[in-house]
């Protein structure tokens, strides 16, 4: 069983082919990486997942449902989550307040007449979001900073509060656009630890990194995809040794190493 | 039918000038991100210039004054440009378009203080009508679609083959790769704002014999420019062309179905449908 | 511990507007007060769409106006009573926020500040041309007064602690949303709108429940101030009294009800205080407000807050 199944995606912008034919699939239970050389084409890839970009042909399955085309809102609500690669955060307020934006469509769904009239209710919905925040704060270890205001934390906690923000959204599957850009060693080990506590609590793991060190040692799969198209796929140990990956993009370090 | 050709001949002037206003403030949007709402008062400023100083004061004939206007009112507009708009442009949108109300608000008071409230005329200025058949039509139209026309010839000319005016469509679509490639993005936004405002000006002085010259002239045609602007496509200098001249003749022909006092709110209705139908405007694309 | 200073500071502020009219009785005062208690409702309503959203929106004019017709031509042309007709406004504020929302948030952008400006025009000109319905340049006279439990609400004193209610009610209700999920919503599209949609959250919904707010907060204080004045005129509700309403909450600060309050209090009482320059009024305040705008973006509050900060 995959949980996300790429069908035949193309995008192209103005007679520029940003995605050509891509297919390939996410198995269930997996931490599946996509990469390759800069502009080949992953984050339009992930773009047309998430609902950002309309693709030009192919669909795009997700749990088994269609989710081709739809705005990202109903795409994050069905669980595919999401993190960017330039962090988008809500910097004029505090992580927990990010935290809650992250979840309110999943833990308070009333409705602003409901919200204005049932003065109880919105309390107890106000809390069970801040519980349900307050949990995923201790999950990722960030309850220390969980007052402070986004706007003046240093990078590498930007991303895990943006990780974070995507675990409030209930996510079955979470797309992660370069984790591990701009982090310095201890930071990415860091981050391959929350990666694998995350997967380990139930949720798949799909990623575009140029980082080799992280997606080595995490993936299951690998997809490699150059100028637009897929080139290999195949376990860590395959790619590492594939003449045609190594060509386009590793170059021959990790080839010895293999 | 003689009526709803002189109606379409002066739908198609204020059709003009609806697209010089889109034209007006489309420069400075493109070259700085910035919605100049000060625009109104910079257009009626152009006319007082014109009528109380250049021609009443000074004395001077019809074509020099407005060289005379001209010239002043694209001096103000590097003034303007570099003491406001250039601050502004990285400010937070909110604060931007509330300066550019308040930098209009300053000169309607100047302008009130310094000509006083009484509205003036300039005698002979573009009056008198031709005749064509049993066709009368104000020269003033005639005029102005003239007007309008060279300047959209010489702004296109000026775009596209001076190095200044391609300076200014690379400004327009990239702010740092225009810095990187050699461009002083600063005086380009400086020389943007001044053929605006200098286009703000030559709008005032044509606009004269069919408004006279007071405070509130400009109103209407600044908001329907605006209007225009967003029915043709918001942001691209043809869309703000097409918007205003299908603006102004329909306008005008929604004026002999409707009575005339509801002239005006045609263009806002209009307006709104557009955006319900292709909120993108005519020439707009989707995503 | 700071939250609770900040309720005592409400209930002092409550305090101080009760006492107000008692220390200063004098008529043109309190007139003055019941105008600008209703211009805070509208900053209230306009600080969800422009101080928390981030959406520019120059029609509140239009909103207000439409609000005061409605109530007074109901008011005026039927015998319906004034209570009733304030629902109808608060239902006429509902649908000027959802029918101009709908189009104009499907886009990006300035298209808000334009299509308001549009409608805002659009409401005037017909409200001063449609003679036989609205008056026209006349305005609609001799509109009822409010009535509590069968007493008229006539003199300015008791107009003022009936505007008042409703300025705490409205208070009460804006403090609830902006401290909700609604109010942190609305912030997170002004600082970062992509990531909203991410959050499974539809940012065109919550953007039009932001603009509705400020429609139905709008209509209402229109309906009050046709009841209070008992007159009204279509050359009341121009682009400026629009643009006024936005410097407001420029001034006090966007996004916090101090902010509104303190904005529509200084912006009404300015002409007061600067009474002395005569005829260079206008032009004193224009450039005042624009140094401001250049020097002082965050408004007054942002300043309090550094030298808070710094001690």
């Amino acid at each position: 069983m995959s949980v996300l199944e790429i069908q035949h995606l193309t995008k192209r912008f103005a007679g520029l082919v940003a995605v050509n034919d891509l297919s390939f699939a996410v198995k269930e239970r997996s931490i599946h990486s996509l990469i390759g050389p800069n502009g080949s084409g992953k984050t339009t890839t992930i773009n047309m997942i998430d609902g950002v970009f309309l693709p030009t042909e192919g669909k795009v399955i997700f749990n088994g449902v269609d989710i081709t085309g739809k705005p990202t809102y109903e795409i994050s609500r069905l669980g595919l989550g999401r993190t960017f690669q330039n962090i988008k955060l809500f910097n004029t307020l505090t992580v927990k307040e990010n935290l809650m934006v992250g979840g309110q469509m999943f833990y308070a769904k009333s409705n602003i007449l409901r919200f204005l009239f049932d003065i109880p209710g919105a309390r107890r919905e106000e809390k069970a979001l801040s519980e349900a925040a307050d949990q995923v704060l201790e999950f990722m270890k960030m309850q220390d900073v969980a007052d402070k205001t986004v706007g003046g934390l240093p990078y590498g906690m930007l991303k895990m509060v943006e990780l974070a923000r995507t675990m409030m959204t209930k996510p079955r599957l979470i797309l992660l656009d370069e984790p591990a850009a701009g982090l310095n060693p201890s930071e990415r080990k860091q981050l391959i630890d929350i990666l694998f506590h995350i997967f380990e609590s139930g949720v798949d793991l799909f990623l575009i990194e140029h980082n080799m060190d992280v997606v080595m040692n995490i993936s299951h799969n690998i997809t490699v995809i150059n100028f637009g198209s897929k080139i290999a796929e195949g376990v860590p140990k395959e790619i590492q040794n594939n003449p045609e990956v190594i060509k386009a993009y590793l170059g021959d370090r990790y080839q010895k190493q293999a | 039918m003689t009526i709803a050709m002189q109606l379409l001949v002066s739908g198609i002037a204020m059709g003009f000038v609806y697209a010089l206003v889109g034209i007006e403030y489309t420069l400075i949007w493109n070259s700085m991100g910035l919605l100049n709402f000060g625009h109104e008062k910079v257009i009626m400023l152009g006319a007082y210039i014109y009528a109380g100083s250049m021609i009443l004061d000074m004395g001077l004939g019809f074509i020099p004054g407005i060289m005379g206007a001209v010239i002043l009112v694209a001096a103000l507009g590097v003034v303007v440009a570099v003491s406001i708009f250039i601050p502004l442009r990285n400010m937070n949108r909110l604060c931007a378009i509330m300066a550019t109300v308040m930098l209009g608000n300053i000169i309607n008071e100047a302008v009130r203080l310094y000509y006083g409230p009484e509205a003036m005329t300039v005698k002979g200025f573009m009056s008198g009508t031709f005749r064509l058949g049993s066709l009368v039509v104000a020269k003033a139209y005639i005029y102005i679609i003239m007007i309008a026309l060279v300047i959209v010839f010489l702004l296109n000319l000026f775009m596209k083959c001076t190095k200044v005016g391609k300076a200014m469509r690379c400004v327009a679509s990239n702010k740092t790769a225009a810095a990187l490639m050699g461009i002083n993005v600063r005086s380009n936004m400086a020389i943007t704002t001044a053929i605006s405002f200098a286009i703000c000006c030559v709008l005032g002085i044509a606009i004269i014999p069919v408004s006279s010259v007071n405070a509130s002239m400009a109103t209407m045609i600044s908001l329907k420019g605006f209007a225009a602007g967003v029915i043709g496509s918001f942001g691209s200098l043809p869309g703000a062309i097409l918007g205003g001249l299908i603006l102004g003749v329909a306008e005008n022909i929604a004026g002999m179905v409707f009575p005339s006092t509801f002239k005006d709110v045609v263009a806002f209705v209009f307006l709104i449908a557009v955006l319900m139908v292709k909120p993108t405007g005519i020439l707009g694309k989707r995503r | 511990m700071s939250k609770t200073i900040k309720r005592y500071g409400y209930v002092l502020a409550v305090a101080a507007a009760l006492l107000l009219p008692q220390v200063v009785s004098n008529t043109y005062y309190v007139t003055m007060f019941c105008l600008t208690l209703i211009y805070i409702i509208i900053a209230f309503g306009l600080n969800f769409i422009t101080g928390m959203t981030g959406q520019m929106n120059l029609g509140t004019a239009g909103i207000f106006c439409l609000g005061a017709y409605t109530s007074a031509l109901l008011t005026t042309k039927t015998s319906i009573s004034p209570w009733i007709a304030l629902i109808v406004v608060i239902g006429v504020g509902f649908l000027i926020g959802v029918g101009l929302g709908y189009p104009s948030f499907r886009l990006e952008g300035v298209y808000l500040s334009l299509t308001t400006i549009a409608f805002a025009e659009a409401v005037r000109q017909l409200a001063n041309n449609m003679t036989d319905f609205t008056g026209g340049a006349q305005g609609v006279r001799n509109i009822p007064p409010f009535t509590v439990f069968g007493y008229e609400i006539t003199s300015k004193i008791q107009n003022y602690y009936f505007i008042l209610a409703f300025v705490i009610l409205f208070g009460f209700i804006s403090y609830r949303i902006m401290h909700s999920k609604w109010g942190r919503a609305f912030i997170a599209i002004r600082d970062n709108i992509d990531a909203v949609s991410t959050c499974g959250i539809n940012t065109a919904h919550i953007k039009i429940i932001a603009f509705t707010l400020a429609s139905v907060f709008g209509c209402v204080a229109g309906g009050l101030y046709a009841h209070y004045s008992s007159y009204i005129n279509a050359s009341t509700f121009t682009l400026n009294l629009s643009v006024t309403f936005v410097v407001m909450i420029l001034i006090g600060g966007m996004g916090n009800l101090w902010g509104c309050i303190l904005g529509a209090v200084i912006v009404s009482m300015l002409p007061e205080f600067l009474r002395f320059l005569g005829e260079y009024y206008q032009l004193t305040y224009s450039i005042l407000i624009l140094l401001c705008i250049l020097f002082m973006p965050g408004g007054i509050l942002s300043v309090v807050k550094k030298l808070k900060r710094k001690r």
